[in-house]
């Protein structure tokens, strides 16, 4: 696309947009709220049309990545502003752009400076896009810190009142812990492709070169080097994902975080983990993806099974949905470790394509139902001010169309056929059984548990008396409403006809195994 | 004709369109409209059904088989799904079925739940259930039915807790969404392995491979052992028929619907869609027709126990339903369907007809209260009720002589072809046609027992000695019903056949004049027997139940479903329970988080010094994300020296 002869630079206009909105939002005055919520809303919805029209304009057949800029960043180290996208990064750049004025919706009720919560807010959808377009390690990995800083101010000023400062803290402090590694092995990587003389953070580039790279680095074997940065970035990945028993930060950053925050932690920071692994750890390290795959299928195993436990074991109803995502995020794992299994064994790669493409599913669907539940989690919170399962009770009496809304919801969490969930978690294991036969068998047992934990959560809420507390609770309202309803629609839409967005994901994924 | 069959998808377009319109229905009539609406779907679906009969009719037998590709369902090469319709004899007979009694149903409901404050909600759930039933049965292929078969579990988890503000009926919705789960988890994996034998889902190439002998017979009883899993749930078998007598903790019409012709009726459909997969497995038709005949016999007899009229009636579901297993499981897929459809309307109409007293009996408590706690579904408190309520009466006769299965009525027919099936073969299938022989007397037993409790004697409370006949819109379906349960076997007899001709072309059934005599005599024994004990005369006043007595703590643990809840609770929901507090309230705090704290103490315990600094105050955050700036800033320019 082109105007007045010159290319326009979608991807930054994209990336950074919100950031823009920030800048503009923090130099109103302090007291108009309401001009806060318009220009939050209006700026996140710039990226929604924009990367709309950037998937609409895809073009499948063409290989690589599309619509790339590329400009010097930083000669002396050879760091290049390099920018471009495939079907994986698309749809997960739509869906971050879907899920933020959706938050931003939802936190129209915030009271406490909301100039400040509105441009963080927006700081934090740029990190995150930043991450999904960066094509330069060292760009990716600033962008990777960006969100962090906001979402920490999130929690730490906005969150629910009890431990919110332990929560930031320990969310930023364990991911940090992550990040260092992920520091030091993009460090690596750019010395032992020759430093100052050829080194490199381009990831095409590097993606060629390292994998084939031999001799020492400082007098270090090559095979040393490797293994020490291949783990780096595995933690720092399997931290963020979360990979059990990686995860504990998750459910006191997502309880303790705002609505809004919560449903973009779940909804999109988590999948910047996964993202990790098919973007930089596969390519980068094919050889050490396959040997370490069946680990990897093992921790996926058990966070569907423990995750699912430990939801059903809950009081609060806000950390049975977090733990909830370790359970669903457990299925993106499998997904992954099965093509990192791919990755050296040729036999196994039809299946390997399948589970891939479901894991990329998951990531689209969790986003959408993690989402829905925080903000429905969200909703009775706003009016009861506790998330004690117990105190609950009887609510659909009050709030009939909340607990329609509530049960369709989740029931697309809980992987309902004809809804997006399922849709993703059946490609898993259809394509991890002939892979993993016995771990997939056992993570079907996770299906169970799953339908006990949810199927509680909506007794505990909605079904029997209605507890005299809430006789005056009011209905979900209208904006509420409109902050789930096209996540509705896009379980509905994917759950009934996925074959809308699997060509995406399949034409970037199937080149993962050339 | 042959355009037509292109639009068959209608058939579970019409239930949606119905759903849709009570969903966005706005302004005062809505409520009002909703019955009608939901009830004029389901009739244009059974219209539907009806045309696209006719047109299969209209062809010859060997071209009934009609496949409609409606659109691509998820493409990876070489997962390939397809949303597909199968319109041929069995799956429209079975769609005639569904939405013939579920449209009768949807009208009944109408006046059963007049004043309900969430009947828009109800119809809404009611059509899907419908919409979710034909989608199982119509679909060509096995992913698309495993959708059905969710869905269909869905709706009866939301209309078995339909009335949620009772905690009971929310249990008992939840646990027949977690019981059928467990029987999902076998299917669930059948189809895994399924796929990856023989590399579709279709129905069309998996039969045609399976009777080329194109796969092992290994693989071919691991597989139908799965998927038999997933029919035990489903279906209400033994080991996982506990959810179904909870289940009319739901309205009466709800479990009317599940009972006779959606949900339940499922598994049975699908072994007879299977068959060809299953009679590769003579092991898995060995397990299936036992445990068919087992749950037929024990289901059978712990309905003699029941005092909650709609419980005896659950009771006789699951064990009716074990007659079917059996029969699909011997490969008597012919005669499993027939029972099917009879079961259907005479099940029908006798929930409808305990629907019918229990709304009698709720209307006159109203009006006549008495001290005694109330419970309008106890037949202890009943009795009587045959002078005050003759159309209720007459009809659930019907349909319990149906179900004992005294000819001519329809139960006699497809019973006795069942047995007649079974009573052929040898070795395994000998024992479970003495099960199923004994189980037809223990149904015909309590089927009397039941009408001697509810309708003989003397009224035994206020409620029934006020009771009253329930209005048309109620009666007239009963009537219906009772038509069909009477004639309704006929489509099968011995000479027409018409069924047989339409499933099995070439097959006409067989009837084995012994055989239907020794049926006939062991219904007239069951029914002998239940009236010497239960008649008026014989029942002296007071006691609670005459069997009582003589069965002593057999007939107390009769009451007590034997005990399997309470075993089912000790053996696997407390551990199960446990288990998730374990997880929840130890290993996650203190074991991985625990992990994560000493890690964290261990670092801070390192570098005391720096300790002070992650004290969870912003400044001092701030202040060391600036000092790491510097110390990056610094490390580059080293870099870049």
């Amino acid at each position: 696309m082109t105007l007045f002869g010159y290319p326009i630079p979608i991807l930054t206009l994209i990336t950074f947009t919100p950031l823009l909105g920030a800048g503009i939002i923090a130099l109103t005055p302090r007291d108009s709220v309401r001009l806060h919520r318009g220009l939050a809303l209006f700026f996140s919805l710039i990226p929604l049309v924009l990367s709309a029209w950037l998937w609409l304009n895809l073009d499948l057949d063409q290989p690589g990545f599309q619509f790339v800029e590329r400009a010097v960043w930083f000669p002396q180290v050879n760091a290049n502003y390099y920018l471009g996208v495939d079907g994986l990064s698309v749809m997960l750049i739509f869906l971050t752009a879907l899920l933020t004025p959706l938050g931003v919706l939802v936190s129209f009720n915030i009271t406490e400076d909301p100039r400040t919560y509105f441009a963080l807010f927006l700081a934090l959808e740029t990190g995150i896009l930043g991450v999904f377009v960066s094509l330069d390690l060292l760009l990716f990995f600033l962008f990777w810190e960006l969100g962090l800083v906001p979402m920490y101010f999130l929690i730490n000023n906005w969150g629910a009142p009890e431990r919110r400062h332990y929560a930031a803290l320990k969310f930023i402090l364990y991911t940090m812990a992550g990040s260092l590694g992920l520091l030091l092995g993009i460090q690596l990587i750019w010395a032992a492709l020759g430093g100052m003389q050829g080194g490199t953070f381009d990831l095409l580039e590097v993606s060629r070169r390292w994998p084939a790279l031999q001799g020492t680095l400082a007098g270090v074997p090559m095979e040393v080097v490797k293994a020490i940065v291949f783990w780096a970035f595995v933690i720092a990945f399997a931290i963020k994902v979360p990979v059990w028993p990686f995860h504990t930060w998750l459910p006191d950053a997502h309880t303790e975080a705002p609505t809004a925050g919560s449903m973009i932690l779940a909804g999109i920071l988590l999948k910047l983990g996964a993202y990790g692994f098919l973007r930089i750890v596969f390519p980068l390290f094919p050889t050490e993806s396959t040997r370490f795959a069946i680990a990897l299928a093992l921790l996926a195993t058990a966070a569907i099974v423990f995750g699912a436990y430990a939801a059903l074991g809950q009081r609060d109803f806000k950390r049975l949905v977090a733990y909830s995502s370790v359970n669903h995020m457990g299925f993106v794992v499998l997904g992954i470790a099965v093509a990192g299994y791919a990755l050296g064994n040729p036999a196994v790669r039809d299946y390997a394509l399948i589970a891939v493409n479901g894991a990329a599913l998951q990531l689209f669907a969790h986003g959408l139902s993690s989402a829905a539940m925080f903000a429905l989690v969200g909703v009775v919170y706003d009016r009861t001010h506790t998330r004690d399962l117990e105190a609950y009770g009887g609510l659909w009496t009050r709030m009939p169309i909340y607990g329609g809304i509530l049960i369709y919801c989740a029931m697309a969490s809980v992987g309902l056929p004809g809804l997006a969930g399922f849709v993703a978690e059946y490609m898993v294991v259809q394509g991890s059984w002939p892979v993993f036969t016995t771990l997939t068998a056992i993570a079907m047992l996770g299906l169970l548990i799953t339908g006990a934990f949810i199927t509680k959560a909506i007794q505990k809420v909605l079904h029997g008396p209605l507890n005299p507390r809430w006789a005056r609770l009011p209905e979900i309202s209208a904006r509420e409403i409109l902050a789930v309803a096209p996540l509705m629609v896009f379980m509905l839409l994917t759950g009934l006809w996925p074959a809308w967005i699997v060509p995406t994901l399949n034409a970037t994924l199937a080149r993962l195994f050339g | 004709m042959d355009a037509l069959l292109e639009w068959s998808w209608l058939i579970i377009a019409f239930p949606l369109l119905g759903l849709l319109i009570n969903l966005i229905s706005t302004g005062y009539t809505r409520e009002r409209m909703a019955g009608i609406v939901a009830s004029m779907a389901a009739a244009a679906s059974f219209g539907m059904a009806l045309m696209v009969f006719a047109a299969l009719l209209s062809r010859p037998p060997e071209a009934r088989l009609v496949e409609v590709t409606l659109y691509q369902w998820a493409i990876v090469p070489p997962l390939t799904a397809e949303v597909g319709l199968r319109i041929d004899p069995l799956s429209i007979a079975m769609a005639l079925i569904v939405t013939l009694v579920g449209t009768l149903i949807h009208v009944y409901s109408i006046g059963y739940m007049a004043g309900d404050p969430h009947i828009r909600r109800f119809f809404m759930f009611l059509n899907l259930f419908l919409a979710s039933m034909l989608l199982l049965v119509l679909a060509d292929n096995f992913l698309i039915l495993f959708v059905g078969w969710e869905l269909v579990g869905l709706c009866s988890y939301l209309l078995i807790g339909f009335w949620f503000e009772t905690p009971y009926n929310a249990w008992a919705g939840r646990k027949a969404f977690i019981v059928n789960r467990i029987g999902d988890f076998g299917f669930t994996l059948g189809l895994l392995l399924l796929f990856w034998t023989f590399g579709t889902f279709r129905y069309g190439p998996i039969f045609e491979a399976a009777e080329h002998g194109a796969v092992e017979a290994g693989v071919a009883t691991l597989i139908t052992l799965l998927l038999f899993a997933g029919v035990t749930g489903k279906s209400a078998q033994i080991p996982l028929y506990v959810w179904l007598p909870d289940a009319m903790a739901g309205p009466t019409p709800v479990s009317a619907l599940i009972h006779a012709a959606t949900m339940v009726t499922a598994g049975v459909y699908l072994i007879a869609r299977a068959h060809p997969l299953f009679e590769l497995a003579p092991l898995t038709q060995g397990v299936i027709t036992l445990v068919g005949a087992a749950t037929a016999l024990w289901a059978a007899l712990i309905a003699i126990g029941q005092f909650d009229l709609k419980r005896v009636l659950a009771f006789s579901t699951i064990s009716q339903l074990g007659y079917m297993v059996a029969a699909a499981g011997a490969g008597a897929v012919g005669a499993a369907i027939f029972h099917l459809g009879t079961h259907a309307f005479f099940k029908a109409l006798l929930f409808l007809g305990a629907g019918s007293v229990i709304h009698a009996l709720e209307h006159a408590h109203r009006h006549h209260p008495d001290a005694s706690p109330f419970d309008p579904n106890d037949m202890r408190r009943m009795g009587g009720l045959a002078r005050r309520m003759p159309i209720t009466f007459w009809t659930f006769g019907i349909g319990a002589a149906a179900l004992a299965g005294l000819p001519p009525l329809a139960g006699f027919w497809s019973k006795d072809e069942i047995l007649a099936a079974l009573g052929k073969a040898g070795g395994w299938t000998a024992l479970a046609y003495g099960l199923l022989v004994a189980a037809a007397f223990l149904t015909a037993f309590y089927m009397t027992r039941q009408v001697a409790m509810i309708f003989a004697g003397a009224p035994r409370s206020a409620a029934a000695g006020h009771a009253h006949e329930s209005p048309a819109v109620m009666t007239v379906p009963l009537m219906i019903f009772a038509f069909f349960s009477v004639g309704v076997g006929w489509i099968n007899a011995p000479g027409l056949g018409a069924l047989s001709a339409w499933l099995e072309p070439g097959y006409p059934p067989v009837f084995h004049p012994e055989q239907a005599l020794l049926a006939t005599l062991v219904a007239l024994a069951g029914i002998g027997t239940a009236w010497a004990i239960y008649r008026p005369q014989a029942w002296p006043e007071g006691v609670e139940d005459p069997l009582r007595p003589a069965l002593r703590g057999f007939f107390t643990a009769l009451t007590r479903k034997l005990y399997v809840d309470e075993l089912y609770d000790v053996l696997f929901v407390r551990p199960f329970e446990r288990a998730a507090r374990a997880v929840a309230d130890v290993v996650e705090p203190y074991g991985i988080d625990g992990a994560v704290h000493a890690v964290a103490r261990l670092v801070g315990s390192l570098a005391s010094g720096v300790r002070r600094w992650s004290s969870g105050y912003v400044r001092q955050y701030g202040l060391s994300v600036l000092i790491g700036a510097v110390l990056l800033v610094f490390y580059i320019l080293w870099m870049l020296r």
